[in-house]
């Protein structure tokens, strides 16, 4: 195992001396090894939402961005309702507008300061807490997710844990250091009180190694490397030090630099630079950078090492890309900050309750654009009222199951006999069951034989026999159809948002029309349809996703919240009733007609408005109060599994034909 | 594109001293592009086959590793049909400080010690958890195939 090699390198082999023979030699054994580490994230400290969930009754909002707040962010609560007449979107603090391009381009941007300083602010607190530096306390932050709660609690219970857990080797801030990290106590420091947190730290900062021509002058280096270095030189008196990455000979401008007292590994100041050029361009990231010594996990993305790698911020790109890179950094690993989902948009959305949110199932925000999104599903548009757990679940379902299952609903029949899923192949309505081989009608359900020679046409449809034989339909089956019902409802209104943009053409031709029939009609008068256009849109959104909250609603164990739920679907009903009235009344009205209906569509679109918040307020309520239990969206099956969506791909056509041809002549 | 010095010095350490069973030879009208052949090692299924690889540098190698893959049919759980390999050296513990010799020798190493846990081709490793000697069986048959072993 290669576990040595990480993190003591045989000494005697490290850098320098014929320029090729770089420390790859020795044991063969060392360099295989295909663990699951290799095609796997393994990533410990990955928190899922659970664990977020866990502590999520602390907030984490942070005090730099309140001032931006507006107002009162309490999403929600009971009385939100009462303050606010109007319905809105729950207003959400933006933090600012960066675009990729604008990071790198100005670093004086606002966001980027201000989430820089964010971090800083709370690094430098953490540090004083801990009595370490703050390149430590920058490591653990990033490899916590910038989650200070739970570093600070994994931090006061076991302090040597964490610096296991993040790869940092250990550094005793009150007193001396463990037996265990015997090697390398001669360079670790124990901190005492009058500590600078901002002075490196020898156990993961960078040291600028002077080439070797003038090795007398390279007081600075450690004894250890020192010494290694003077008995290579022995043998190898004319060689410097060697990059191991370029394999070339360092120099004053290209300085070694050595990455740290606990792994040794060096290279030259271009190649340090490549490196986290490299990471910060393709990988996006500053939080996960570790030397680039072969299996060296120590981490070397601190404040300190960068700015000895940029030589002081000379090298300005690397400077703005590393800078970048800790800002996507903090945003990514924030749930309560994020990238407005809209294509091309760019800017970053803050929930300053998103904890609070949290306990609520929907944490809706709208970004300065206007554009409205999910925070925690980071999915364009609204799901209200839908929890996300279960708006993420139907929007699996329908990308993984729509057209298998559209394709089952349309083709497919159970025969009545046996229950086994038949395909429709062809025109010919005599089915016989490959399983039990009773032979049925296709259209009524009914037995064949009592259809005689009309092969095309079935005129049974009501015979007893056959209502019979329909509905028997199994509880699978039922299942499929449940799903279609909701299905249906959701796509429809879907569709009719699509159709949104066409409206706002339609409507604005309405109003051009009825000023040329009278001259007194301003575009203010005619606000009130596009008005009545935007409330159809969200209504619609609305009563798309409570179909889906209708669909998971496990009725069957309600018990005494079947009263909440009547009022849920009574709500339903009636906002699906008025919002197709007040549709019908905007789309099907003559231009010349429709000012006179202006109070009436005023009235409807006041009377929608209404409806639609009481349907928010009644479900979200009942959601918080956890009234409703929901069918395990995992177990929804449809057909008995095996016999459906398993077994019956959509037939490539050429099968089909084929089929069909065979069953043509009867 | 100019090849960096480094692939230029790797380059002559390969065929001054090269690695025991592995032949790698660069095109002569593109450096970074390398003809491999990797003797199966002793002791392993593939014993006595020669295999054939190509190796190609990226304009990111060193930052980036090299691509390497079969062209010899090979039966393996951690080579899929492509003759991709799965091998964590070539993904994310890539280390810049790595060279083609390393590779390669990780590559040999891998014959040696297939990894039915980690596997690239699902179906041979499943083959080789639930019946490793007949795995091995057909291992050693496709070794007599495709890569030239003597019939055993
Ligand atoms: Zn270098
Ligand atoms: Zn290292
Ligand atoms: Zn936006
Ligand atoms: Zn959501
Ligand atoms: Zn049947
Ligand atoms: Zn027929
Ligand atoms: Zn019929």
């Amino acid at each position: 195992m290669p576990s040595n090699y990480a993190t003591g390198p045989n000494e005697a082999e490290i850098t320098h001396n014929d320029g090729s023979d770089i420390d790859m030699e020795g044991d063969d054994s060392f360099l295989y090894s295909s663990g699951n580490e290799g095609c796997e994230e393994d990533d410990y400290l990955d928190y899922d939402e659970e664990d977020d969930a866990q502590y999520s009754n602390t907030r984490h909002s942070i005090t730099a961005a309140s001032s931006q707040t507006a107002g009162g962010t309490q999403l929600y609560s009971e009385d939100y309702y009462e303050e606010d007449d109007e319905y809105d979107y729950p207003v959400l603090n933006e933090v600012g507008k960066p675009k990729l391009q604008e990071i790198l381009d100005s670093t004086s941007f606002s966001f980027t300061e201000l989430v820089t300083k964010r971090q800083d602010s709370k690094i430098q607190e953490i540090s004083t807490l801990f009595s370490l530096p703050i390149d430590i306390i920058e490591i653990f932050l990033r490899k916590y997710k910038w989650k200070h709660e739970k570093l600070i609690e994994d931090y006061m219970d076991n302090p040597e844990g964490t610096f296991k857990k993040t790869g940092v080797p250990y550094l005793n801030p009150t007193g001396p250091p463990p037996s265990s990290s015997s090697s390398i106590t001669t360079t670790t420091t124990t901190i005492s009180g009058e500590f600078d947190p901002h002075l490196p730290t020898p156990s993961i900062s960078l040291k600028v190694l002077a080439p070797s021509s003038n090795s007398s002058s390279s007081s600075s280096t450690s004894v250890a490397l020192n010494t290694r270095r003077k008995s290579k030189q022995a043998a190898n008196s004319d060689e410097g030090l060697v990059c191991q990455i370029c394999m070339d000979e360092c120099t004053d401008e290209n300085p070694a630099i050595v990455s740290s007292q606990s792994c040794s590994h060096l290279f030259c100041r271009d190649c340090w630079t490549g490196y986290l050029m490299n990471k910060f361009i393709e990988e996006n990231e500053s939080w996960n950078i570790s030397c680039p010594g072969f299996r060296c996990d120590i981490p070397i993305c601190t404040p300190y090492n960068m700015s000895l790698i940029s030589n002081g911020g000379k090298n300005t790109d690397l400077d703005k890309l590393y800078l970048r890179a800790r800002v996507w950094n903090y945003i990514k690993q924030n749930k309560h900050i994020a990238f407005c989902v809209h294509e091309g948009c760019g800017c970053v959305v803050e929930c300053n309750d998103y904890n609070s949110t949290l306990q609520f199932p929907i944490p809706i925000v709208t970004c300065r654009e206007n554009h409205v999104f999910c925070i925690r599903c980071e999915v364009a548009n609204t799901h209200l009222p839908c929890p996300c757990y279960l708006a993420q679940a139907w929007r699996d379902k329908c990308t993984n199951d729509s057209e298998t299952v559209n394709y089952i609903a349309a083709n497919t029949k159970e025969c009545p006999s046996c229950k086994e899923t038949i395909e429709k192949n062809g025109g010919c309505n005599h089915m016989t069951c490959r399983k039990c081989k009773h032979e049925w009608c296709w259209i009524c359900k009914g037995p064949w034989s009592e259809h005689g020679q009309n092969y095309y046409n079935c005129t049974r449809f009501n015979e007893s026999e056959s209502q019979a034989a329909r509905d028997a339909t199994s509880e699978s089956r039922r299942e499929l159809e449940r799903y279609l019902h909701y299905n249906n409802h959701f796509v429809n209104h879907e569709l009719s948002i699509k159709k949104t943009a066409k409206l706002h053409i339609t409507i604005k031709h309405q109003i051009q029309e009825m000023q040329r029939a009278d001259d007194s009609v301003s575009f203010h008068d005619c606000q009130f349809l596009t008005e009545a256009v935007d409330v159809l849109r969200d209504c619609r959104e609305t009563l798309m996703w409570s179909f889906v909250l209708a669909y998971y609603m496990d009725r069957s164990v309600t018990g005494k919240s079947d009263n909440q739920a009547e009022i849920f679907e009574q709500n339903q009903v009636n906002l699906n009733f008025h919002v197709e009235e007040l549709a019908n009344m905007i789309e099907n009205t003559k231009p010349q007609k429709i000012h006179s209906l202006k109070m009436e569509i005023m009235t409807k679109i006041g009377y929608v408005r209404t409806r639609r918040e009481t349907l928010l307020k009644d479900t979200l309520e009942s959601l918080q109060k956890d009234v409703w239990s929901f069918r395990n969206s995992d177990n929804i099956q449809f057909g008995d599994g095996k016999n459906t969506l398993q077994n019956i791909q959509k037939p490539d056509t050429s099968a089909v034909a084929r089929k069909s041809m065979a069953n043509a002549s009867p | 594109m100019s090849i960096p010095k480094r692939i230029i010095k790797e380059i002559q350490r390969l065929i001054n001293d090269p690695v025991p069973g592995i032949q790698a030879t660069p095109h002569d009208d593109n450096l970074r592009y390398f003809e491999v052949t990797i003797d199966g090692p002793q002791q392993s299924p593939y014993q006595n086959g020669r295999f054939k690889l190509e190796l190609y540098l990226t304009d990111e190698y060193p930052m980036a590793p090299p691509k390497v893959r079969f062209l010899t049919k090979i039966y393996h759980p951690n080579i899929d049909k492509l003759g991709r390999i799965c091998l964590d050296i070539l993904k994310d513990k890539w280390s810049p400080a790595l060279q083609i010799r390393t590779v390669l020798l990780s590559i040999q190493a891998l014959l040696s010690a297939p990894n039915p846990d980690d596997p690239l081709a699902n179906d041979v490793a499943e083959h080789w958890k639930s019946n490793e000697p007949d795995a091995i069986k057909t291992a050693k048959e496709w070794t007599t195939k495709f890569a030239g072993a003597p019939v055993s």
